[in-house]
């Protein structure tokens, strides 16, 4: 019995002589002392590889195991993992490379809390030239991008007792064993902790996963299937395909269809959209009316300066579905978004701007979907603007709240692919939003001290400081009219609001998309912490009274 | 002449929820209340979080300052408990290390004086 912290895994078959040597050394150079390292050839037929590991066995920490026949990685890795004694695991391919600390700073956050089964990193490519490349911002942990995307991927380190009880890799899972294992491990994980830090220089090799993930096409078929069958052990009944920007699309199926209450506060203002002079609740309600596919929902108008007739115009494109709440005070549109929902009697509200209208037929079935999901407490869909450019695709944050991909085009990505699936936000925009009722008045609804701005920010941190999840998907989608020339100009006072409550979460690095706290709004990607901040600095900040030094950058103005 | 005293200035302002009578607020009243006083809850605890993270790297390097504060006294005090330690330390030491050669130079003088 040993009292090693890491056992790093490496299955070889025949690497790169030069990338094989790089690799080793990567471990050798490491600063933590508390590791073995365990290769498993997988009968390599190179000579100079067979030399290599007879030469690397000769230091006390490596382990060499030579199988009697060609098993693939699922195999060697395997064995591997029977040979290995540390409490940790930690993944290394055989042309890749750790980063000296690799080690250290995991041991550092493991020590930090015992519970944690799971620690993944950022990580980074090494390019034919040697340069590195792709640095890869990773979220915290998210579940629902891991059924997308095996983003985790490197350097992942698992606690060893739990990757046995769950039976080491799987075959079958070829290309994707590594996701399927992931899946598995996070299922059970009472802790998973992600650190932002490149700790894996991933080599891209002609014929490897990290040139081009269509070199192995069956992998993503083999992550499809281990997709599908970690949404079977965790009950979400849904349909799975690959995607063109080879991703795995998850359409979940209802398993019931409960009652959704529209909440659309208005003042009947009209606007001239695409040509048109239009009164925009009236066109809202007649798009809901006539593109949706969900049967099951009421709307709620809460309105002020209404007109009977339109209130009856209205009535007779919902007929008996449209509860009408009137609002005779000073403009607060948390105020009418509270009063709405205690006139309404749906399981869910989904609160609506006027100024949307509905693109997608079963953008209801989609946001009920996730809501599904006990831990998820808010879902929103792709907001475009009136030109089909994105309006918003959630928020995040840093030295203020703004709109993810606030004016892309609409079939844009995103970096590393984020745009094109579901998964978890920091905040989304309350133009469109679903949430269950319940959970809606346990945090106290929307704060009426923020009237009109913020009061989304609000909502959400309410909701994730409650243990909840904000899901953004691209498989709903909804025009918002907001103007582009809107004066983003925000009382000075709610400012100070937002920031008295969550002024800490506003501005550090954004929990899930940190690739965009590193792009100056309208300005260029900086992915220098240092530069990054003057920049922000001398751009962005200003004084409060009371508050010292305090980021004033605004949501975009679109 | 003596000085004057500083004006009391008393607010009189209450939380918009203390100047509610219960009793005369409709059920839909009352419902929009709770409303807000769960926000309001929720919002103070988030207002405590805030400022401790904000406090915590301040807190941090106060206590920094003061240990480098209470080294440095200590290691400029000349009765510091560190100094009379180092001393014993480095004498024992001196002791111990010239114990054996001091023997060896007495056997060197004691042969001399012999050879004389």
């Amino acid at each position: 019995m040993t009292n090693l912290r890491f056992s790093i895994l490496t299955p070889v078959y025949n690497p790169p002589v030069e990338a094989f040597r790089a690799c080793a050394a990567s471990v050798f150079a490491q600063t933590a002392t508390e590791w073995e390292w365990v290769l498993v050839d997988d009968r390599s037929t190179d000579p100079a590889v067979h030399a290599m590991l007879e030469e690397f066995a000769r230091d006390e920490r490596v382990t060499v195991i030579r199988r009697t026949e060609n098993g693939g990685i699922v195999a060697a890795t395997n064995d591997a993992l029977h040979a290995a004694t540390g409490a940790f695991v930690a993944f290394l391919d055989h042309d890749d490379a750790l980063t000296p600390d690799a080690l250290s700073i995991v041991d550092e956050v493991l020590t930090s809390d015992d519970t944690i089964d799971y620690v993944y990193s950022d990580e980074d490519k090494i390019g034919p030239d040697g340069v590195h490349c792709d640095r890869f911002r990773k979220p915290a942990w998210s579940p629902e991008r891991l059924r997308a995307q095996n983003y985790c991927c490197h350097l992942s380190v698992m606690r060893r007792s739990l990757v046995v009880e769950l039976g080491g890799l799987r075959t079958g899972f070829d290309g994707a064993q590594d996701w399927d294992l992931t899946l598995r491990v996070t299922e059970v994980a009472r802790a998973i902790a992600h650190i932002p830090q490149v700790l894996y220089h991933w080599r891209m090799v002609v014929g490897s996963v990290a040139t081009d993930i269509e070199y192995k096409p069956y992998a993503l078929e083999a992550g499809r299937r281990a997709v599908a069958e970690h949404l079977e052990r965790v009950g979400i009944d849904a349909d799975l395909e690959v995607t063109e920007h080879l991703y795995v699309d998850v359409r979940r199926r209802l398993t019931a269809r409960p009652k959704v209450s529209i909440i659309i506060p208005t003042n009947a203002s009209r606007k001239r959209i695409w040509g048109q002079d239009v009164v925009l609740v009236e066109q809202c309600v007649a798009s809901i009316a006539q593109r949706s596919t969900y049967d099951d929902f009421e709307i709620v108008v809460v309105h002020d300066m209404v007109d009977e007739s339109l209130l009856a115009r209205l009535e007779t494109l919902v007929p008996g579905r449209l509860v009408t709440v009137p609002y005779d005070r000073p403009f607060n549109f948390s105020e009418k978004i509270n009063l709405g929902a205690l006139h309404s009697g749906g399981d869910h509200l989904l609160l609506l701007n006027d100024d949307t209208l509905v693109i997608t037929p079963e953008w209801i079935e989609v946001l009920v979907a996730h809501l599904e999901e006990p831990d998820v407490g808010m879902v929103g869909p792709k907001l475009l603007l009136a030109d089909g450019r994105i309006q918003s695709a959630g928020h995040y944050f840093r030295f203020g709240a703004h709109h993810v991909a606030g004016q892309l085009a609409a079939d844009d990505p995103g970096p590393f692919g984020c745009l094109t699936f579901p998964a978890e936000r920091t905040g989304l925009t309350m133009a469109c939003v679903m949430v269950p009722r319940a959970l809606f008045s346990a945090v106290g609804g929307l704060t009426t001290d923020l009237p009109g701005a913020f009061n989304d920010v609000d909502f959400g941190n309410k909701l994730v400081e409650h243990g909840y999840r904000l899901i953004w998907t691209p498989h709903a989608s909804l025009y918002h009219f907001e103007s582009l020339t809107r004066d983003p100009t925000v009382p000075k006072e709610h400012i100070v609001r937002i920031y008295q409550r969550w002024g800490h979460l506003l501005d550090a690095p954004d929990r899930y998309l940190p690739w965009f706290s590193y792009q100056v709004a309208g300005l260029a990607y900086i992915d220098d912490e240092r530069l990054l901040t003057t920049v922000l600095d001398s751009a962005h900040h200003t004084s409060i009274p009371g508050l010292g030094e305090i980021s004033v950058e605004m949501l975009p103005k679109d | 002449m003596a000085d004057r005293q500083p004006a009391t200035i008393t607010q009189t302002a209450k939380p918009a929820h203390v100047l509610r009578d219960l009793s005369v607020m409709s059920v839909d009243e009352l419902r929009v209340e709770v409303l807000r006083l769960r926000d309001e809850l929720i919002g103070a605890r988030a207002e405590i979080g805030n400022l401790r993270s904000r406090l915590e790297p301040r807190h941090r390097a106060y206590e920094s300052l003061i240990a480098l504060e209470r080294s440095e006294r200590a290691l400029a005090g000349p009765d510091a408990e560190y100094a009379r330690i180092a001393r014993r330390i480095i004498g024992f030491a001196r002791w111990a290390l010239l114990r054996a050669p001091r023997k060896a130079v007495r056997k060197v003088l004691a042969g001399r004086r012999t050879d004389r």
